[in-house]
């Protein structure tokens, strides 16, 4: 393995980690619409959003995760906020925060902001 | 259709493989993007506009960014009766009205508001390949064509050859 691929992996690995207690917003470039009760995101890339690779689709639970990040709340917080509007297990919660984080971070379609605590 | 997030979990988020919209959503989509000045690469559909812009060509719609001349351009715009999102070519334009019209087609969309002109096609792809897209004197001539009915003529003039073609391959196919 080359250095540039070791020093890929490693920060890849790095973007990837998602801390409950750090805080995530959504980066400002892509277009993000409510089309019939869905989510449509579209990254955009050089001032260009690509309706033929990229476009994603956030069903309605997934699209409560994504009003969360406000660039103010921890996951931790936002987790609290779901287990109360869809009364569900606060572990299980956050173990689906977790992995949408991921994936959206996988995607740059969120930033971290800091780390509260 | 790829789904990312296990479907086990209730909080999903697919990736679209093959994204299949509705008129509707995709001017929702193209009026958002365009309001914050990006542009959209999109497929379209129909042959409205042959030859220039064909069926399943992929187009980049831009904003107009304060251009004021429309004249000869092929423009997203909004259908004032149908409301629906047409890509045609602007034929004339005046003080706060344009004429539009498809290229291949012999009627006018009528008079239509500027202000339902969202964007104007500034890049076409063909099978993977990008195509020179009038933008230059190739406006003006593909104006001059759209005008003088030129590619309708000769669109109509394919669409019944083809047909004569294909009913004589049935005729002689009947006969054997």
């Amino acid at each position: 393995m080359t250095s540039i691929e070791k020093d890929t992996k490693i920060i890849s690995s790095m973007e990837l980690k998602v801390d409950l207690n750090s805080v995530y917003l959504p980066v400002r470039d892509l277009i993000a619409k409510d089309i019939q009760g869905e989510l449509i995101i579209i990254p955009i890339a050089s001032g260009l959003g690509d309706l033929e690779s990229e476009i994603f689709r956030l069903n309605e639970t997934g699209r409560a995760i994504w009003d969360k990040f406000d660039g103010k709340r921890t996951l931790k917080e936002i987790a609290k906020d779901l287990s109360l509007d869809f009364k569900g297990c606060p572990e299980d919660i956050e173990k689906d925060i977790t992995e949408i984080t991921e994936e959206l971070l996988k995607r740059r379609m969120l930033i971290e902001v800091n780390n509260k605590l | 259709m790829k789904s990312i997030i296990n479907s086990n979990s209730d909080f999903s988020i697919v990736q679209e493989e093959e994204f299949s919209i509705s008129n509707r959503a995709l001017l929702e989509l193209l009026q958002e993007t365009l309001s914050k000045g990006y542009s959209l690469r999109l497929r379209v559909r129909g042959f409205s506009m042959f030859p220039c812009i064909r069926d399943n060509d992929i187009v980049t719609v831009s904003p107009l960014n304060g251009c004021t001349s429309y004249l000869g351009l092929a423009v997203a715009f909004i259908h004032p009766h149908t409301t629906k999102l047409v890509i045609h070519r602007v034929i004339e334009q005046h003080e706060d009205i344009a004429i539009i019209k498809g290229d291949s087609v012999f009627c006018i969309d009528g008079l239509i508001p500027l202000k339902n002109i969202l964007g104007a096609v500034t890049k076409l792809e063909r099978n993977n390949k990008p195509m020179r897209f009038g933008m230059g004197i190739g406006r003006t001539v593909a104006l001059f064509f759209n005008k003088t009915n030129v590619f309708s003529v000769l669109f109509y003039a394919g669409m019944r050859f083809s047909r004569v073609i294909r009913q004589a391959i049935n005729l002689s196919s009947l006969h054997e």
